[in-house]
């Protein structure tokens, strides 16, 4: 009796257990702009700058994108990474880039594109943006999605010469490209 | 509790002061917690920012995308114009339209400016549009910028109401091909086909070509009113990188149209007046050549050249012109808070206009130039939160000499789904060729013998006058914009215009005879004033059911001028889209629009056009097979047939008829 109640209880909470799996994996799906949010946090996370940004207190996240794409970071401003500060920086222009340890572009024309990565290339600023194409233009971590997921891709050589270090546990769940 | 808060949030939208975030903070918490490989499991879905996404300009601006254009089932530009709050879009007959935003609205309306990627539609010889000679692809629309109010600072004269940018797509997103068919009453046939490909590293390109052939409307009485017309048109565009910062883009169109219609010619002997089943042709091309560079992230320019051709030949007019066009423009940031815009620009048109019964026209032929420049500086005043943007077009053309159009705008963020603008402006409308050189007989009344005795024929004349000069607009503008509510965005505009020197028709001679000819000079002695406000709202209700709604409200005081001389627009128009997806493969689109009454001028003076509810629905089914789409359109479904507009000479009122389409689309 006891080992079927225990069994009971075992299903009641596998299924409590799937349900909020459910609830959070499969049901409803979440705004893009939130989970690319979450992602970004993860690569704050995981990423190792260069010892000048590394005695900071503060990440610099800058975001070009509209309101909803600035709404969705609001949620991990603020938070404390590695012992540092996220800061939210709304790019509405494309100036001080120098500023920024982390780059988010949503949306820009391909040849202005061009130009901002052309301007911090030397710089340790992790540049995260959206397909493949990014990576084309010299960004970074690209972001796909692709059958209603995201999928990553991360490009090594800009990376390497922006003396930045991206952790395996994200590497080897992205599509790498420049690798060894 | 989360009932709580939900009412809550609505209270705080009610009291404009602070933003529900409780969707993103739940979701955000939800996702915060995983780990990167549960991440990239999760399902995302991009719907709702399309419906949040505020625009940042100091505004009145809208913007209909390639897919509204497409769920409206729009097949003409001016259909799809309808999408937009606080644009008065009226068919006059199959192939004529009027146009307008904020009043004044006319077959030869003349305050509004449209631009096909960056080509001047509007002609100086009635400083309008013709509607019928404008079309591109309508697949290939990339979107149809909408802006209401004085857009002179930048987009220079007569865009004193509005400006219309129509954008098509960049060649790299139009690769591969498209082949679109179908038919119906009113739509009675129509294909367009197109092919994009790669025709270097860095170069791609398109070419299409597009026909129709569209049925007669009616008149009220149910008598066909001869107003059908085919057209064909093909074109091509090609974008190209040249290196790291240069980019390049070239295209062109060529169409040609057969236009029927039934006019009215007014003569000076017996009968007075003769309908004429006119069978009139017109074609047209254009070239156009756009150069940019990017020198940084915030410094770019552009150079553009442009020819376009067009040729009319009908029964009220015969009129070629050639325009060739230069354009430069720089942009640059300056010390962290300006961000300058700045601009030349030339313009030399040539016509050859032919006299008719109804135009006497000297010279035949005239060239004309304009100069113009501007300069526009926008300054972060408080980083992120407040602009202010000021800024003037300088020009000077061959018909009133030099013109100047400054404007002074602020926009305030306070909060990221928050948006105030407010801006002051003025604007101008430059004389048209017509105006200085046509003499117009605009009409001639038939003798009566009424109960009073015998009225001769009356042959009504207008002239053109030196005197005649620029009109002038004063416009005050403020908006808002919020997201406040989950997945509801509504923007809000109240303008007030103050016109002054608007054109007005003065009778100058009598002189007796059979008919009795009364001669009246153009002025510039009108000053009307017009207010109003236009609301629109987008609810993303379901990922897959979206409400779009607009209303605008105008009210045209015409400040002493009689009301038989200046068109009064529709007090109120009203318009509420369904967009239902149940299934990912099956659309269903509602489209309910009402008009308040309007007034048109015609040759006889003032013309009370009713007020009229329609409804347009379509379903479109995607099969299995890869690009296929089949959809059906119903537009107008209300009634047999009613009326949005007379035109304001030579055209007899003609009501648009209830049509159904079927079309077959296949990308490949």
């Amino acid at each position: 009796m006891r080992f079927l109640r225990a069994k009971r209880r075992f299903g009641l909470c596998l299924v409590i257990g799937l349900a909020i799996a459910v609830d959070v994996i499969a049901v409803e799906p979440v705004d893009e702009e939130i989970l690319l949010a979450a992602i970004t946090h993860k690569f704050a996370e995981f990423t190792t700058w260069p010892e000048s940004v590394d005695k900071q207190t503060q990440l610099n996240l800058c975001v070009v994108g509209d309101n909803p794409v600035q709404q969705a970071f609001a949620s991990i401003n603020g938070a404390v990474v590695e012992g540092k500060t996220l800061k939210l920086i709304n790019m509405s222009r494309l100036t001080n880039l120098e500023i920024c340890q982390i780059l988010f572009i949503d949306e820009l024309k391909p040849s202005v594109l061009l130009q901002v990565v052309e301007q911090i290339k030397d710089l340790p600023v992790l540049t995260m943006g959206k397909g493949q194409a990014f990576l084309d233009g010299g960004g970074m971590v690209g972001f796909e999605k692709k059958d209603d997921k995201i999928q990553m891709h991360v490009d090594l050589r800009p990376v390497e010469k922006a003396r930045l270090k991206i952790s395996s546990l994200l590497l080897k769940v992205a599509n790498v490209r420049g690798g060894p | 509790m989360p009932r709580l808060n939900h009412f809550s949030s609505r209270f705080t939208f009610l009291l404009g002061l602070l933003a529900s975030t409780q969707t993103f903070a739940a979701d955000s918490e939800k996702v915060l917690n995983l780990s990167v490989e549960e991440l990239l499991n999760v399902k995302v879905t991009s719907v709702s920012k399309k419906a949040q996404a505020l625009n940042d300009a100091a505004a009145a601006v809208f913007v209909i995308s390639n897919e509204d254009i497409k769920r409206a089932g729009a097949t003409t530009i001016p259909d799809a114009l309808r999408l937009a709050p606080g644009l008065d879009v009226a068919k006059i007959d199959a192939n004529k339209w009027a146009v307008s935003a904020r009043g004044f609205n006319g077959r030869f309306a003349n305050k509004l400016l449209v631009l096909i990627d960056g080509r001047n539609a509007y002609t100086r010889t009635f400083a309008g549009v013709y509607w019928e000679a404008q079309d591109v692809l309508m697949e290939d629309i990339d979107r149809i910028e909408v802006i209401r109010g004085p857009g002179g600072t930048l987009w220079g004269a007569n865009a004193v109401n509005g400006v219309i940018n129509i954008i098509t797509k960049h060649t790299s997103s139009t690769q591969g091909g498209l082949v679109a068919a179908g038919g119906g009453d009113q739509e009675q046939g129509f294909g367009g086909f197109r092919y994009g490909g790669k025709l270097a590293e860095d170069t791609t390109g398109r070419v299409y070509v597009k026909g129709f052939k569209r049925e007669q409307n009616s008149y009220s009485n149910g008598q066909p009113s001869g107003d059908q017309w085919d057209k064909v048109q093909g074109g091509f565009r090609v974008d190209s990188r040249l290196n790291a910062q240069d980019e390049l883009t070239v295209q062109g169109d060529l169409y040609q149209a057969n236009i029927n219609q039934n006019v009215v010619i007014p003569q000076l002997s017996q009968p007075f007046s003769s309908l004429v089943n006119d069978k009139a042709f017109a074609n047209g091309g254009n070239l156009l050549s756009k150069w940019q560079r990017t020198l940084s992230p915030t410094s770019s320019y552009t150079l553009q050249a442009y020819y376009d051709y067009y040729n009319r030949d009908d029964a009220v007019i015969k009129e070629a012109r050639n325009t060739l066009d230069l354009d430069f423009q720089h942009r640059f940031a300056l010390a962290d808070r300006h961000d300058f815009i700045w601009g030349l620009g030339y313009q030399y048109s040539l016509d050859n206009v032919l006299s008719s019964p109804v135009f006497q026209v000297d010279p035949k032929s005239r060239g004309t130039q304009l100069f113009s420049s501007f300069i526009q500086d926008e300054i972060a005043v408080i980083r992120d939160t407040l602009w202010f943007t000021i800024g003037s077009k300088f020009e000077h053309n061959d018909f009133s000499g030099f013109e100047l159009q400054p404007s002074a705008r602020f926009l305030w963020a306070p909060h990221s789904q928050h948006r105030f603008w407010a801006s002051v402006s003025r604007a101008v409308r430059t004389p048209s060729r017509g105006e200085e050189n046509f003499t117009t007989l605009v009409n001639v009344t038939r003798p009566q013998q009424t109960q009073a005795g015998f009225i001769p024929p009356v042959a009504a004349f207008v002239n053109n006058s030196p005197a005649f000069s620029t009109e002038h607009l004063l416009a005050y503008e403020l908006g808002y914009r919020t997201t406040a509510i989950d997945s509801v965005s509504l923007d809000l505009t109240l303008f007030y215009n103050n016109y002054d020197s608007v054109r007005s028709v003065s009778q100058v001679g009598l002189t007796p005879g059979f008919p009795i000819v009364v001669n009246s000079e153009l002025t510039n002695e009108y000053s009307p004033k017009t207010y109003g406000a236009e609301v629109a709202v987008v609810w993303q209700m379901l990922d897959w059911w979206r409400w779009d709604a607009n209303y605008s409200y105008l009210r045209t005081d015409l400040s002493g001028a009689p009301f038989n001389q200046l068109a009064v627009s529709p007090q109120q128009r009203f318009s509420l889209r369904s967009s239902l997806s149940p299934w990912r493969n099956i659309d269903f689109d509602a489209w309910l629009r009402y008009v308040d009454p309007n007034s048109t001028i015609s040759s006889t003076g003032a013309v009370t056009i009713p007020a009229y509810t329609t409804l347009d629905l379509r379903v479109a089914w995607r099969p299995e097979v890869k690009g296929l789409e089949l959809s059906v359109t119903g537009q107008n479904l209300l009634e047999d047939r009613h009326l949005e507009y007379l035109q304001e000479s030579f055209t007899l009122p003609t009501a648009v008829n209830r049509g159904v389409y079927g079309k077959i689309a296949w990308e490949f």
